[in-house]
């Protein structure tokens, strides 16, 4: 009869007095409105006697039972202080008794709490809290893609972004902004600088004011503004320690003088780390011709505010139709083949896209750990509860009432979770310097990661809802349990059957939720194991790359300058000792940001595209000497050489996907390849001549391990190109060269910058250094819960065991060996724990999916790990119930009947 | 010298007003009591189980209502055992005060309403 469940809503004494006619009211209630109405019937009897129950039962709650045959109640807030206090008092004393259970207590909920609250303030930190930008919510990011072009992000050209200001009215501004790299001068050294040029409306639109001095404005456009620099709040906090004094002082810029005129206020940073904002006077190539009126000039990024009104779904259908008619207006600039479009997606989201799946999967994995910490306390109190059974039925037999044992619970609970809450706060904010670390990989928003009000709520109401379940959750004995509770000297009753029932439950619980995190966790090592062992196709050990970054201004003026300066540079390298060998590269393979990554439109000769199919390879320029220092094998033909100059016969070599795709077995060499984007010829002079194939090199993964291998076409430098960076291989620590070629370069030109130093081998160790960092958080939330489940079942079979010594007795007089009393205790562990991996599968096949965008070579539900997961949690229960099983068998038959 | 009002009971409430009322026709059950109250008004007022037993506690322990034996041929009423309940004579008093009470206040009101303007 479901409707007794509303029999619940009473107070216990009311229920003693009035149940059996309330049971027959009940049933006699709802067969008439079921009569009545047939369909709405039980609905309406719901309706109405679930209001009254639950009104009715909080109010005889309230009022109290104390008085038991009629007798007028106690009450009064005198009496109800009073009661508190002795119940603290009470509590405080009987955890003293008992600081084991108090310290493990204490602890697992901290664990529990502080790897929540942690988590929690990384979410609420970067998902949840408002943009510091004024209004931050009506601001959207623009984002060209041409993913059929294997470009995931694309930028504008200026004259595109005029055609969506001027016919895109949802949107009530737009704003430009351009990342480069600059080199101020005026310091003691040259400062390399990440530079945002922006619009003068840029700070208006992004809804960000001026710490200190003033932002941009529209005075600040235009060709002879004075050049100006905002600073960003982070980069004048490190490189100028925030000294306001810099307000006013200028420095040189790209051959002009530029004057720093504010500071702006603290926000995260996007598309990129930003130190410094300037106008586009500043910026000598963003003066040019092309940049206003070359629609294929595309170096900018865009952000613009919705006008008042208009909705994010509304601007992003705008920019389609836009974008639509843009493609028709200028077929000849537009790759039809190249799947090309234009997001819009609101800042917020933007700013943590990356960030958004794995920060959820750590909230949900602590959660879980949460959850399992919790279901072993109740184990715990359970087991407590049991074990103070006899004290308990005493004192309800001498007139206790039970709503002071609960209460006396729901205080000692209180001041436990109190304590854990507390420390899980302190875990939390010791490791909260860590976890913006960490969370400084995924987002920019990192650095508004706090403790604050939100995460203290969420620990204290996690405690709070932990105390409640501890204490609710234990059933206490009730008036006829007293008498066999105190006969049977505690050995069987009432409370001890279903709570062990309830503990058994628990304990499955806590395998299956362990057995779903542990293999969240086995996934994401597997997956860095995956990344480990792939062949980059380099070999990383010995190599120094740094970045030695070309000035273009002074390309513009000196071509040929700036080319034989690197490659005296280079030779000067090559010289040094304990160099074995060393080229020139357009950009270090695996580190970020590459100039030339993109991929580029080829035309091969004799191959007939596909309708629709533009064929690209990515484009690299690579010196000789580059496939030895890297350890990229020449597979066939050659490799470049100092005789592959400019007027010599025009050559590339290819890798070997490339080959795969156009020349399937054939020998590609001798045969010819165009590279055949115009802007290639107009930025560096790279017309769309035939090249010849002299060689074919093993593939490489120049993005990283977890990046797809692309085809790719080497050009010889110095014979086209521009290159940026240098590789060397050293005899021995390639670190020890840093000095020397330091040197070396300073001798050449004193103001040339050297940046983004680093061996091979930890950049191929940086690409993966991310998701390594993910799967160790994720297997430490899975070891804690591992070692609790398996407390938990050791817990529970000791406890068990312990009640049932008479029973082994019993068996061992009958003629049971110590074998088989030994092995039923493990088979009972085997058992809870087999159920628990059964539920736990389910559960992982279900969830898994959620992080398939995570894994690498690791599909979801891969085998191994599920069966390997499996070996291990069984593994870890069957030694937790390997103690209890000893114990068991080791009873002894005369002792244990004895004690009756 | 205490002033009239004091010395007046409080008002009942309607729970109270149609148990007694109930109870003061004849000795019965809760449901029975339930099915009065709901005829009596036409199905205006619905005592809820938690609200009728809770009146029934509350009004025996103030002595207004006591539990009675079955009356004669309802002992065992379709194998049911219900507790019945019984008016008490100081019952029948608040009941009557209250009758009473309710009298002066519609006297009082239709002195308003129908006061010629």
């Amino acid at each position: 009869m479901t409707h007794r469940i509303l029999l619940r809503a009473y107070p216990r004494w009311f229920r003693a007095e009035f149940e059996a006619d309330l049971v027959r009211h009940l049933d006699r209630q709802r067969s008439e409105a079921r009569y009545r109405r047939p369909l709405l019937g039980a609905l309406l009897f719901w309706w109405e006697a679930g209001t009254d129950a639950v009104v009715s039962g909080m109010k005889l709650r309230l009022a109290g039972g104390a008085g038991r045959n009629g007798e007028p109640k106690r009450g009064g807030v005198g009496t109800m202080l009073e009661a508190i206090t002795r119940d603290v008092r009470y509590a405080l004393r009987a955890l003293a008794r008992n600081p084991g259970y108090s310290l493990v207590f204490v602890v697992t909920l901290g664990l529990g709490i502080g790897a929540n609250s942690a988590m929690f303030s990384t979410v609420s930190g970067t998902l949840l809290k408002p943009l510091p930008h004024a209004d931050g919510d009506r601001l959207v990011y623009l984002r060209p893609s041409a993913s059929l072009a294997g470009i995931g992000k694309d930028l504008f050209s200026v004259p595109e972004i005029d055609d969506y200001r001027r016919r895109a009215p949802l949107f009530g501004a737009v704003a430009e902004f351009s990342a480069m790299t600059f080199t101020m001068l005026g310091f003691e050294g040259p400062r390399r600088v990440r530079a945002g040029i922006v619009t003068g409306n840029y700070f208006d639109v992004m809804g960000l004011s001026a710490e200190l001095g003033r932002t941009l404005g529209p005075e600040d456009d235009g060709e002879t503004a004075p050049a100006v620099i905002v600073l960003s709040h982070a980069y004048w906090r490190t490189a100028f320690g925030g000294d306001p004094a810099i307000l006013g002082t200028t420095v040189e810029m790209n051959g002009r003088t530029a004057t720093f005129v504010g500071v702006a206020e603290p926000a995260p940073p996007y598309p990129e780390r930003t130190d410094i904002y300037v106008n586009m006077a500043s910026s000598p190539h963003h003066l040019e011709a092309t940049m206003a009126t070359d629609r294929r000039h595309r170096m900018t990024e865009v952000f613009a505010r919705l006008a008042p009104g208009a909705t994010v779904e509304a601007a992003r259908t705008e920019v389609e139709t836009i974008t639509d008619r843009l493609h028709a207006e200028y077929a000849e600039v537009y790759d039809r083949g190249s799947g090309y479009s234009v997001s819009v997606t609101p800042l917020k989201s933007q700013l943590t896209a990356r960030a958004r799946p794995t920060f959820l999967l750590l909230l949900g994995t602590a959660f879980l750990v949460l959850i399992i910490a919790c279901a072993n306390l109740a184990n715990l109190t359970l087991t407590r509860v049991m074990r103070r059974e006899h004290e308990l039925a005493i004192r309800v037999s001498l007139g206790g009432s039970r709503g002071a044992l609960r209460r006396e619970l729901l205080v000692e609970s209180l001041a436990l979770a109190g304590a854990g809450a507390v420390l899980g706060l302190v875990l939390a904010s010791v490791s909260l310097d860590l976890l913006v670390g960490f969370a400084e990989r995924f987002t920019s928003r990192a650095s508004e990661i706090a403790l604050d009000r939100t995460v203290f709520g969420f620990a204290l109401a996690a405690a709070g809802a932990a105390s409640l379940l501890f204490a609710l959750l234990p059933r206490l004995p009730d008036g006829e349990g007293v008498g066999g509770a105190l006969t049977r000297s505690g050995t069987r009753s009432t409370v001890g059957s279903r709570g062990r029932r309830a503990q058994r439950v628990l304990v499955v619980a806590q395998i299956g939720t362990s057995f779903v995190l542990l293999i969240v966790a086995g996934l994401m090592l597997r997956t860095v194991i995956h990344l480990n062992r792939v062949d980059v196709g380099f070999d990383t050990e010995q190599v120094l790359a740094m970045d030695v970054p070309v000035d273009f201004e002074r390309v513009a003026q000196d071509f040929w300058g700036v080319r034989n300066q690197y490659l005296s540079i280079l030779d000067s390298v090559r010289a040094l000792p304990g160099v074995q060998s060393a080229a020139l590269v357009s950009s270090v393979p695996m580190a970020a940001g590459g100039t030339f990554s993109m991929r580029i439109p080829i035309d091969v000769e004799d191959h007939e595209p596909a309708e629709g199919v533009t064929p690209r390879a990515a484009f690299r320029v690579v010196s000789p000497g580059y496939f030895e220092t890297m350890g990229i094998r020449i597979v066939s033909g050659r490799g470049f050489t100092t005789t592959d100059v400019e007027d010599a016969q025009k050559i590339v070599v290819i890798n070997e996907s490339m080959r795969r795709a156009y020349f399937g077995d054939r020998d590609p060499v001798g045969r010819r390849i165009a590279w055949t984007d115009p802007l290639l010829e107009q930025f560096l002079g790279i017309g769309p001549e035939m090249r010849t194939v002299v060689g074919v090199v093993e593939d490489t993964r120049d993005a990283g391990a977890d990046a797809a291998v692309e085809h790719a076409m080497y050009n010889p430098y110095p014979q086209i190109g521009l290159v940026e960076s240098l590789v060397i291989r050293g005899v021995g620590d390639p670190r020890a060269l840093v000095s020397a070629v330091r040197g070396v370069v300073r001798a050449h030109d004193p103001n040339q910058p050297i940046t983004n130093v680093a061996t091979l081998d930890e950049l191929a160790d940086r690409s993966v250094a991310a998701r390594r960092l993910n799967a160790m958080l994720l297997g430490g939330f899975a070891l804690l819960a591992l070692v609790i489940a398996a407390v938990g079942v050791g817990g529970v079979l000791a406890f068990s065991v312990g009640r049932r010594t008479r029973e082994f007795g019993i068996k061992r007089a009958l003629g049971a060996t110590r074998r088989q009393v030994w092995s039923g205790v493990l088979a009972e562990g085997a058992m809870l724990a087999g159920l628990g991996i059964a539920l736990g599968s389910l559960g992982a096949v279900a969830l898994t999916r959620f992080v398939a965008s995570l894994l690498v070579g690791v599909p979801a539900t891969d085998p191994v790990t599920f069966i390997g997961v499996g070996l291990l949690l069984s593994g870890v229960a069957v030694t937790a119930a390997w103690a209890p099983a000893w114990r068991a068998a080791s009873v002894s038959p005369v002792e244990s009947l004895a004690a009756e | 010298m205490a002033s009239p009002e004091a010395e007046q009971p409080a008002p009942l409430t309607p729970a109270t007003f149609h148990i007694l009322l109930s109870l003061a026709q004849e000795v019965a059950h809760g449901y029975h009591v339930k099915r009065m109250v709901e005829e009596r008004t036409g199905g205006a007022v619905r005592l809820g189980a938690g609200t009728l037993y809770a009146g029934i506690r509350r009004m025996t322990g103030d002595g207004l209502i006591e539990e009675t034996d079955p009356p004669a041929g309802r002992e065992d009423e379709a194998g049911e055992r219900w507790r019945f309940y019984a008016i008490t004579p100081k019952g029948r008093r608040a009941l009557e005060t209250e009758i009473a009470r309710l009298e002066a206040d519609v006297e009082a009101a239709r002195r308003v309403v129908r006061r010629p303007a």
